[in-house]
């Protein structure tokens, strides 16, 4: 059984697809530890298998791969493993099946993806990931969530169904299923493209994630926010480095959603804009494509799921005791949650990249090299740098424990499991800043970089201090927007208001258009009808009875004029 | 959940953290800041820092650009909630 562990023949996806089904045969009281030791064992695998393609086999003359261990799917893996324990402690406390089968299933999915060799293993796990995930949506039970349920499952669906296509075409192109380095070098890539951009929500692909997300449950978010982004970036660090298109992606994808972030309610929505914003450094980082930028986008990655998870686990600890996230109506939650409180500011300083948080020794990597290769990616990065710290470093902590105002809200502190995954989550955060030599250890390409210069640390401080004393002038000068009870339109307005009000008006046109047709042949039926009915009903002059005198008369002309055609015209 | 805002907080970390309800925590905060940004613009007189752009290598480059970064991503949410600002309900019409 250890043998069959440690040489790869069981991947390690397997273990939290299989054990999450059989959950529900287990008694709640066994569920914790049962839970908590699946990514203790998917780890054991994970460090003791060499690298190498394991788990080759046959299928229809090709070649399938289900378990690829190199150094990028390592470092990758290793932080999946360590998302579902964390995920896991976080929501011991939930007794929802649906939540707890889900939470492992579209996990170990999502690791089944990460270390699949070739892109039709990555297909079939990619829809699984979708359909399983769609269920962590719809546990929050409400017409809300199942609506944005479905919207969030066609658009997942679809991009599984634009993976295989890409993946079709390139097979037929190059005899080639191999998931490997791609590039941006004909069509079926370019779906293969696609595909991984819808999932790591691209510019005006990106609308699913905030508004799905938010729906989820107070523990489910958490789940959600980590594996689907993560593991697109993943394919596309694997397929599609150094794609000139991925800086400019990336940096649009920092950008816009941070002017989203400053006005938006809620600040479940608001880390789901911060996340689409991290996840556009990654993108961008890719796109350069130096072993340095893609060592900052894989420890990015890493960092990023650690810090961008402590936050969404504070604000489900917010919404758990409040009720609510909405900045309007929070306000001295510190006082009842401090534990959250001091949480919620360490995810936020790493997450702003403060030295000494682990946000910083990564971003770094990627900001030397945009300043290096791309001088206007660089300068948006560092304008996105700055509205990070807006959204994610001040606003969630600010509005969600603090506020401008007591909001009267005297709640308990957050569940010691919740808390304990929270402080696994600071230590880290502040453990790999500190120390980040460990981290650059397993970091999968050959380069050089230091993190604490004189230079990184007083540019990175000057920015974020000068960002703050904006913030400070800002609200001295009643200039920052207030919060207020609102939502903000994104692009879902274009599926969820302007499409079903064009298909009603199209469907309107039809409908008018097929009553004029009809109402017009109706017209011609009663008019024919009326004609014949002229002509031959009771009162027409074909069927009145006629004279016999007449009769005869008109007899005798025809025969008459038949005696004048034969004498003139006969033979 | 009590809604008494003005009893004591019992935990001792939110004791700790009592400081943000004092009035006068606003200008202190502003007052550090202050002496915080002065310091930061004058370590670029006495260090040359190594740039990649002649942009890089202005004085107070990076001061400048944060704020003004901020202060843009903030006044031009303000525009874009003009336009796309909708009562909660608005998807449920």
């Amino acid at each position: 059984m250890i043998d069959s562990l440690v040489n790869g023949s069981i991947p390690p996806g397997l273990i939290f697809i299989i054990g999450g089904l059989l959950v529900p045969l287990l008694p709640q009281m066994a569920r914790a530890p049962y839970m908590l030791a699946l990514p203790a064992l998917g780890a054991f695998i994970l460090l003791s298998v060499p690298n190498g393609n394991h788990l080759q086999f046959e299928l229809f003359g090709l070649t399938l791969t289900a378990f690829r261990l190199d150094p990028l799917s390592k470092i990758f893996g290793i932080i999946f493993h360590l998302s579902i324990f964390l995920g896991v402690l976080y929501a011991l406390h939930v007794r929802d099946t649906v939540q707890q089968v889900a939470g492992l299933v579209y996990p170990g999915a999502a690791i089944g993806g990460l270390f699949a060799g070739d892109l039709i293993t990555l297909f079939v796990f990619w829809e699984l990931m979708a359909i399983s995930s769609v269920f962590l949506i719809w546990a929050s039970r409400n017409e809300g969530a199942y609506r944005a349920g479905l919207r969030y499952m066609i658009v997942h669906i679809t991009s599984g169904v634009i993976l295989l296509g890409g993946v079709i075409v390139h097979y037929s192109e190059t005899g080639s299923i191999a998931f490997e380095k791609l590039g941006l070098v004909s069509f079926g890539t370019l779906l293969i493209f696609i595909a991984f951009g819808i999932k790591s929500a691209f510019p005006l692909l990106h609308n699913w994630l905030q508004d799905a997300y938010p729906r989820g449950t107070v523990t489910s978010t958490l789940v959600l926010s980590i594996f689907t982004t993560k593991l697109a970036v993943y394919g596309l660090a694997r397929a599609f480095p150094g794609t000139e298109l991925l800086i400019y992606i990336g940096a649009t994808m920092t950008a816009f959603p941070v002017f989203f972030a400053v006005i938006e309610n809620d600040l479940r929505k608001v880390l789901c804009y911060s996340l689409n914003n991290q996840v556009g450094f990654m993108v961008a980082a890719i796109g350069i494509g130096t072993p340095l930028a893609l060592n900052g986008a894989t420890g990015y990655a890493f960092a990023n799921i650690i810090f961008e998870g402590l936050l969404f686990m504070t604000m489900g600890a917010v919404l758990l005791r409040a009720g609510t996230t909405k900045a309007s109506e929070l306000g001295g939650l510190y006082k009842s949650m401090p534990y959250s409180t001091v949480f919620c500011i360490i995810g936020a300083m790493s997450i702003s990249a403060f030295p000494l948080f682990s946000g910083f020794v990564f971003k770094g990597m990627i900001l030397q090299e945009a300043a290096h290769y791309h001088f206007w990616a660089w300068l948006v990065l560092l304008f996105a740098s700055a509205g990070v710290l807006e959204h994610s470093g001040i606003k969630i902590p600010f509005f969600g424990f603090f506020g401008l105002h007591d909001s009267g809200k005297r709640v308990e502190e957050a569940p010691w499991n919740m808390l304990i995954a929270m402080a696994i989550c600071a230590v880290l955060s502040i453990w790999i800043g500190v120390q980040p030599q460990y981290m650059y250890t397993i970091l999968p390409y050959q380069a050089e970089y230091t993190a604490y210069t004189f230079d990184h640390v007083i540019t990175q401080l000057q920015l974020l201090v000068f960002a703050i004393f904006a913030f400070v002038v800002l609200m001295r000068s009643n200039l920052y927007p207030p919060e207020i009870r609102a939502i903000n339109l994104d692009t879902d307005w274009f599926y969820r208001r302007l499409a079903p009000a064009l298909v009603r008006r199209i469907g309107r046109g039809i409908a008018a258009l097929q009553t004029n047709v009809m109402d017009g042949v109706e017209r011609q039926v009663q008019h024919l009808i009326g004609t014949v009915y002229r002509h031959h009903g009771p009162q027409g002059a074909l069927a009145r009875t006629w004279p016999a005198g007449s009769t005869v008369l008109w007899v005798a002309i025809l025969l008459g004029a038949m005696l004048i055609v034969v004498y003139f015209f006969g033979p | 959940m009590s809604e008494n805002s003005n009893e004591r907080p019992k935990h001792w970390l939110a004791r700790r953290l009592l400081w943000a309800d004092n009035p006068k925590t606003p200008d202190r905060i502003f007052y550090i800041l202050c002496v915080l940004c002065v310091g930061l613009v004058a370590s670029d007189v006495i260090h040359h820092r190594h740039a990649y752009s002649a942009l890089e290598e202005t004085w107070a480059f990076y001061c400048i650009y944060g704020f003004v970064a901020f202060a843009f991503v903030v006044q031009a949410g303000r525009v874009l909630r003009l336009i796309l600002k909708r009562d909660e309900d608005y998807y449920d019409r």
